[in-house]
């Protein structure tokens, strides 16, 4: 029984992490470009979860601190010649701390009030970034190219994000299983009634929030080296954050799996569409559909709602 | 039954930036004591609860708490201190199973095997519970909402329990069975300040009775003679004026 709640996603770690050697015989930079896209987005999703699943504030700004995460690996790069990839920690952290002090201003409002502020943050920082000529203005960065042979150039990035999607997912089943999870879920439950119950309601929130700024922060760092190119308006516009939201609840907002399930499909998805019918804006189109049906016969998003009618395969099920 | 542990002074507070609810209220009350709070709508017998639990800041006076001033402080640094607020609408997490409901009561004692033992023992008194413990607050009948509110209070063995409205929307035969587990409580010697719109029920379990109009305590007396006092029986208790 336990044996197949392991088995399933240790395969699959296997297999990801083997996979790069595939580069050995054939080409296969599309491939691993999609499975890195797919950690990427894993990441932000996984992140997004703890406060926005777990915590119930639906944040629709979270793409401004992969935007921190990325300018600060960004200007590291150009200004004092660091890799990107010594600087994920310190990416992470100011944008964790960045989401505090955020935090502390817009976790004040819920509902409604908070997603509206979390809009009006990517739109301040828009403003911000385009009229900073210390990180580039509106033109923004161009960092260094790595000097690895094409076929092996995307592995650091590859490496890199599997890793950080880890740490996500870790995190994600930590705070699900832990006496903090609980009092967060408590919180988005009723804010009074935690207080009464002698949660610090405020520090709960906003140290979720930091949390899960911290995680796509430090993927920005290595976005950052991947794009090589950095702007403002590849990052502060709302199609990320709302693509990380309707992934979440597409897998099921509040589920350790239901980010990394959404994520997927949601991926797969739209490359399917793009393989047969090109590049045309049917993608879109369809992408909303597939939204639309699903919810309504899963509600509570897939995993959500697979694990209320108990027929969630075991591998899924991790709370 | 003589040492007093809440004491209200001069307690001024209202809502955000509304009109003064409550005006220069005193109140005290004694350890093990059951005090009944009654009074028409509006009267301000939730939010001297509210007050003293620090959901609302008062606007002026103080509450001390074993001499110790609670105004200005959080409602979680309130409750830190022994005391435990039920509010009107169930003190409930819907969303949460009864046994994650159980350690969120206990969500301030850090020490986890502690917890585990007060939960088991909380669990006899109230056996129900156990068969029930994976399922969600929100799904189960009023009666056993009711016994993990309590299963709830006392976890955390506080010193003085503020109840607003423990009858509301209750079957009859509920509002029996909660009125028992309050006065179980106060035998152990717990404080309870007691808001209650079914008056008469409220003071015939209690100690003493507070009528409150308008913001201001009108008087407190003995439950008992609250209860037989004809203008407070006419006003409040629903008796007709007898011509």
């Amino acid at each position: 029984m336990t044996n197949s709640k392991y088995l399933v996603p240790l395969l699959a770690l296997l297999m990801l992490t083997m996979f790069p050697l595939v580069q050995f015989f054939s080409n296969q930079n599309y491939i691993i470009h999609l499975l890195l896209y797919a950690f990427f987005y894993i990441i932000m999703t996984s992140s997004w979860n703890i406060i926005g699943g777990y915590g119930g504030f639906i944040s629709i700004g979270h793409n401004a601190f992969l935007c921190v995460g990325a300018y600060v690996a960004g200007y590291a790069a150009v200004r004092y010649g660091i890799s990107p990839f010594y600087l994920i920690g310190l990416s992470g952290l100011v944008a964790g701390i960045f989401g505090f002090i955020v935090g502390l201003i817009t976790l004040r409002v819920k509902g409604p009030s908070f997603i509206i502020s979390s809009i009006a943050l990517i739109m301040i920082m828009r403003i911000v970034f385009d009229h900073w000529d210390l990180v580039g203005g509106a033109s923004g960065i161009t960092l260094p190219f790595n000097s690895l042979p094409v076929q092996w150039s995307k592995l650091p990035h590859y490496y890199s994000f599997l890793f950080l999607a880890l740490a996500a997912i870790y995190l994600n089943w930590y705070v699900r299983h832990s006496k903090f999870g609980l009092a967060l879920r408590a919180v988005s439950h009723d804010e009074t009634r935690s207080a009464v119950a002698g949660i610090n309601v405020k520090m709960i929130k906003v140290t979720a929030f930091a949390l899960s700024a911290f995680l796509i922060g430090s993927a920005g760092a290595v976005w950052a080296d991947y794009l090589t190119y950095i702007r403002p308006n590849m990052f502060l516009v709302i199609l990320i954050a709302a693509n990380i939201v309707l992934m979440v609840i597409l897998g099921g907002k509040g589920t350790v799996t239901g980010p990394i399930v959404g994520t997927v499909i949601f991926i797969l998805f739209n490359e399917i569409i793009l393989t047969f019918f090109g590049a045309t804006e049917l993608n879109i189109l369809l992408t909303g559909l597939l939204l639309v049906i699903t919810l309504l016969y899963f509600p509570d998003g897939i995993v959500g709602s697979l694990k209320n009618k108990n027929i969630l395969p075991k591998f899924l099920d991790w709370g | 039954m003589n040492d007093v542990i809440l004491k209200l002074n001069n307690v001024t507070a209202g809502y955000q930036n509304g009109p003064d609810i409550l005006k220069s209220v005193d109140l005290t009350l004694k350890k093990g004591e059951i005090k009944c709070i009654i009074g028409p709508n509006g009267a301000g017998k939730s939010t001297i609860l509210k007050a003293i639990a620090g959901i609302l800041r008062p606007r002026n006076g103080n509450v001390l708490f074993n001499d110790r001033d609670l105004v200005g402080l959080e409602a979680y640094e309130i409750m830190r201190q022994g005391i435990c607020f039920l509010p009107q609408d169930r003190a409930l997490f819907d969303t949460l199973n009864v046994s994650e409901n159980l350690w969120m009561a206990g969500y301030t004692l850090h020490d986890k095997k502690e917890l585990k033992l007060r939960i088991e023992e909380v669990l006899t008194v109230f056996p129900i519970l156990k068969k029930r413990l994976s399922q969600y607050a929100g799904t189960m009948s009023g009666g056993e909402q009711q016994q993990l509110i309590f299963a709830r209070a006392i976890i955390l063995k506080p010193q003085i329990m503020l109840i607003d409205e423990p009858s509301l929307g209750l079957a009859p035969s509920i509002v029996e069975q909660a009125f028992k587990h309050i006065e179980e409580i106060a035998l152990t010697g717990v404080s309870i300040l007691l808001v209650e719109q079914n008056a008469r029920r409220g003071l015939s379990s209690s100690h003493t009775g507070v009528v409150m109009d308008l913001g201001q305590v009108v008087f407190e007396k003995d439950a008992k003679e609250v209860l037989n006092d004809e203008r407070i029986q006419e006003l409040y208790l629903g008796k007709r004026k007898s011509k």
